[in-house]
C-alpha cells in the first residue's frame, strides 16, 4: 500500500460561488464546467468589460471573489439566458451573475436600473416610468377608439382594463402606453381576430421587471405580487407575460 | 465434443469478429443482422491513409466481412430480427423472423439495374462491400408502392414482389449481444441548423461524401472546400441530453479524416473547435502533435451557424487569446456527433432479461470484465456496451468469444 494521503491544513473559506451554489437547486451545475466555451461563443455580452461568461465562471471557481463581485460586466449581461440554454451541462451562469448584481450596494447599482426600480414602487402600475393607474386607462382608451374609428373592420375590438373573469391577463411594458401608444395595437388586433378573452389589470400592468434586472429581491417580489394579485382579483386564468 | 451453437446479435464489426472467432474453434454460428448487409456502420467508413497507414481499422471490417460471408461454420441471416427467447436447461431457443426477401440471392448477380432505374430514391439500398450478396436490398414500402417497376425491372428475374417474411427457431447454447449503436442526431442540436444547411455535415455524412466522390466535397456544390471546420463532441458529453459520457471516437476520427482529406488538397485550412482532445492510445499523442503543425485548434465550441452567400457558413467563433468573438466564414463544417445507445436497446433488454446501464447501453456485471451481462449464457460486445473504436470493438468481440468457448466448456 502507498503512504497515507497527505492532508493540507486550513479552513478552506466559502467563496462567493461556494454561497450560490448552496441556493441553487443542484448547486447550479456551478462545479460541472468542462470549459468548453459553448456559452462565451453564444453570450452576447462576450468581450465586454474584457469578461465572457467562461472566465466570469472560471474566476468564481478560483475563489475570485473580489473580482467576480466588482465586475461592471455584470450589468451588461442582458439575462438572456443564452448561456445556459447552450451549456452541455446546463450549468446556472446566468444565476451566478445575478448574485453577483446583488453583492453590489444598491447604490452603486447602474442609475438606470435604481432609478427604473423606485419609480415602479412609486404606484400601483409598477410601471418604470411612472405611468399612473389613471394614464394608463386614459391612453389605452384613448388609442382604442381612435383605431375603431379609422379601421372599421376592427370597430368591435375592445382593450378591456380590470374586466373580471378574462381567460388571460397581460402586462405591458410602459415604453407603449408612455411613448409609442400605437404599438400596442398589433398585439390588440391579433387578440381580438383570435377572439381572445383577455384584459390588462389597472394594478400591476408595467411589465418590465427593471427591479429583477436591478437584482433588489424585495422589491422584485413586491411589484410581481401586486401584477399576480390583480390577476387573482381579476379571477384570470392564465398570466401572459409579454415581456 | 458435441456440436455447440451460437447466436451472435449483430452483423457489425463486432457481431462479425466474435462469430469469426467462435466459427475458428470449430463452433456454429447464427449471425443475425436486421439490415440487407452485413458489417454495420463501420463497413461504410473510409480508410484514413495519408502516405502512411493510420490504423484507423477500416479495412479490417471488409476483411472480417469477407470471411464471415466464407466461413462454413457461420450461417448468415440478413434481414433478420430476434422475436423472441426463451431459456430452458442452458438451452436457448430463439424465434427469427426472416424476411421477406424481394431478391433471390440464387439469381441475383449484382448487375444493379434495379437500384440505377428505381424511380424513388431509398427503395433500393446499396451495401458497402462487394462481399455483401446479394448487393441490394428492396424496402418493402418500395415494393408496395411500385409493385410493377419492380415486377419487370430484373433481367435475371430475380424479384419476386410477393416474398413474405418466414420464421425459424433455433436453438443455441449461448448468445453475444453485439447490436451496435446510433450516431447521434445532430437536429438535437438546433443552432447548428444541421437540417437546413447543406455544408453543414456529420461526420457519418462525411464517411459517405468520401466514398462515393473519392474525396470531401461540399454537398451544396459537390466542390472541394477551401475552409473546412471540425466541431467536436457534438451530442456527447452533454449533461443536458443525458449524454455525459464521451464517445471516445471523434477526436480520432476528426484528426484522421482531417488528415486524409489534407493529404488530399494541402491547400485546405482546417479549423478543429475542441474542449478537449481524447489523446489516448499508443501512437496517438505523436500524431495529435503533428496535427498541430497542420490545423488550427480552438479551444472553444461554437454554438452558432448562419448561412451566407454561396452556400458558406458564417460560425460566431471565440477567441481566447483575445476574449472577444467575432464572426468567420467557412465552406463546410462537420460536425463531430458521437456514438449513443441503439434506441432498440430497451426492447432488446426486456427480449432477453439483460440489464441496461444508467446511459442505455448493455450493463456489465463484472467491471474487470466488460463482456458479461446479467445474465450466464449471454454477452455482449461491441458499441451496444458502450463507445468504442473498431479495433476496440474487436479487441472486445474476441474476448466475448473466449468467454463464451470457457462457458461452453470447448477452452479453459
Amino acid at each position: 500500500m502507498g503512504e497515507a494521503a497527505i492532508k493540507l491544513g486550513g479552513k478552506k473559506e466559502s467563496t462567493f460561488m461556494d454561497k450560490v451554489k448552496d441556493i441553487l437547486p443542484d448547486g447550479g451545475n456551478l462545479n460541472l464546467c468542462l470549459t468548453c466555451g459553448a456559452c462565451s461563443s453564444g453570450c452576447p455580452a462576450t468581450g465586454l468589460e474584457g469578461m465572457d461568461p467562461r472566465k466570469f465562471l472560471r474566476m468564481a471557481a478560483l475563489g475570485l471573489d473580489e473580482e467576480i463581485t466588482t465586475t461592471p460586466w455584470v450589468w451588461h449581461c442582458t439575462m438572456c439566458q443564452r448561456c445556459i440554454y447552450v451549456c452541455p451541462m446546463k450549468i446556472d451562469i446566468p444565476r451566478l451573475v445575478y448574485y453577483a448584481r446583488q453583492s453590489w450596494p444598491r447604490e452603486e447599482r447602474p442609475k438606470g436600473l435604481i432609478n427604473s426600480c423606485d419609480m415602479a414602487l412609486r404606484n400601483d402600475s409598477c410601471s418604470a416610468m411612472g405611468a399612473s393607474p389613471d394614464d394608463f386607462q386614459f391612453v389605452v382608451e384613448d388609442i382604442l377608439d381612435e383605431y375603431r374609428e379609422a379601421q372599421p373592420e376592427f370597430k368591435d375590438m375592445d382593450a378591456p382594463i380590470d374586466k373580471e373573469g378574462a381567460e388571460f391577463f397581460l402586462n405591458q411594458n410602459s415604453r407603449e402606453p408612455v411613448t409609442e401608444p400605437d404599438e400596442m395595437v398589433p398585439l390588440w388586433k391579433i387578440l381580438h381576430k383570435a377572439g381572445i378573452n383577455w384584459t390588462y389589470g389597472s394594478k400591476g400592468w408595467g411589465g418590465e421587471n427593471y427591479c429583477m434586472f436591478l437584482a433588489d429581491d424585495d422589491a422584485w417580489k413586491s411589484t410581481v405580487a401586486m401584477s399576480i394579485q390583480q390577476a387573482k382579483t381579476l379571477g384570470c386564468k392564465t398570466y401572459l407575460n409579454t415581456e | 465434443m458435441k456440436e455447440k451453437h451460437i447466436m451472435v446479435m449483430g452483423g457489425g464489426i463486432a457481431g462479425m469478429t466474435a462469430a469469426r472467432d467462435l466459427a475458428g474453434f470449430g463452433v456454429n454460428v447464427h449471425l443475425i443482422e436486421k439490415s440487407g448487409f452485413m458489417g454495420g456502420y463501420a463497413i461504410g467508413y473510409t480508410c484514413k491513409a495519408t502516405t502512411e497507414c493510420l490504423q484507423c481499422g477500416a479495412c479490417s471490417v471488409e476483411k472480417a466481412l469477407k470471411e464471415v460471408t466464407e466461413s462454413p461454420n457461420i450461417k448468415l441471416h440478413l434481414s433478420t430480427t430476434v422475436e423472441a427467447v426463451t431459456s430452458e436447461n442452458q438451452k436457448f431457443s430463439a424465434k427469427l423472423k426472416k424476411g421477406p426477401f424481394f431478391i433471390d440471392p440464387e439469381k441475383c448477380n449484382n448487375c444493379g439495374v434495379c437500384y440505377e432505374k428505381s424511380p424513388v430514391k431509398g427503395a433500393v439500398l446499396h451495401g458497402y462491400s462487394k462481399n455483401n450478396h446479394p448487393l441490394y436490398a428492396i424496402t418493402a414500402e418500395g415494393i408496395q408502392n411500385h409493385r410493377d417497376f419492380f415486377a419487370s425491372v430484373c433481367p435475371e428475374g430475380a424479384i419476386s414482389i410477393d416474398a413474405e417474411a418466414a420464421t425459424e427457431t433455433i436453438s443455441v447454447d449461448a448468445l453475444i449481444v453485439a447490436t451496435g449503436f446510433e450516431p447521434f442526431d445532430p437536429n438535437q442540436k438546433p443552432t447548428y441548423r444541421y437540417a437546413e444547411h447543406a455544408n453543414v455535415i456529420t461526420g457519418l455524412d462525411m464517411e459517405r461524401i468520401k466514398r462515393d466522390h473519392g474525396a470531401l466535397v461540399r454537398p451544396s456544390d459537390g466542390q472541394v472546400p477551401e475552409k473546412v471546420a471540425f466541431i467536436q463532441c457534438v451530442g456527447s458529453r452533454d449533461e443536458r441530453l443525458g449524454h455525459l459520457w464521451c464517445s471516445r471516437v471523434c477526436c480520432p476520427y476528426a484528426l484522421r479524416s482531417a488528415q486524409s482529406i489534407k493529404t488530399q488538397s494541402p491547400e485546405m485550412d482546417i479549423t478543429i473547435f475542441y474542449m478537449d482532445i481524447q489523446n489516448i492510445g499508443k501512437d496517438f499523442p505523436a500524431f495529435y502533435e503533428a496535427c498541430k503543425n497542420d490545423f488550427r485548434f480552438i479551444r472553444s465550441i461554437p454554438v452558432d451557424i448562419f448561412g451566407e452567400e454561396n452556400d458558406r457558413l458564417k460560425l460566431r467563433v471565440f477567441d481566447e487569446a483575445e476574449g472577444t468573438a467575432g464572426l468567420e466564414t467557412f465552406d463546410l463544417v462537420v460536425l463531430s456527433i458521437g456514438i449513443m445507445p441503439n434506441p432498440e436497446n430497451q426492447a432488446i433488454s426486456k427480449l432477453l432479461g439483460i440489464k441496461l446501464d444508467d446511459d442505455g447501453f448493455f450493463a456489465h456485471n463484472d467491471s474487470l470484465n466488460q463482456t458479461l451481462t446479467s445474465q450466464n449464457g449471454i454477452f455482449v460486445a461491441g458499441t451496444a456496451s458502450g463507445p468504442n473504436s473498431i479495433p476496440g470493438s474487436m479487441a472486445q468481440a474476441g474476448q466475448a468469444a473466449g468467454e463464451v468457448l470457457k462457458y461452453l466448456g470447448v477452452a479453459q
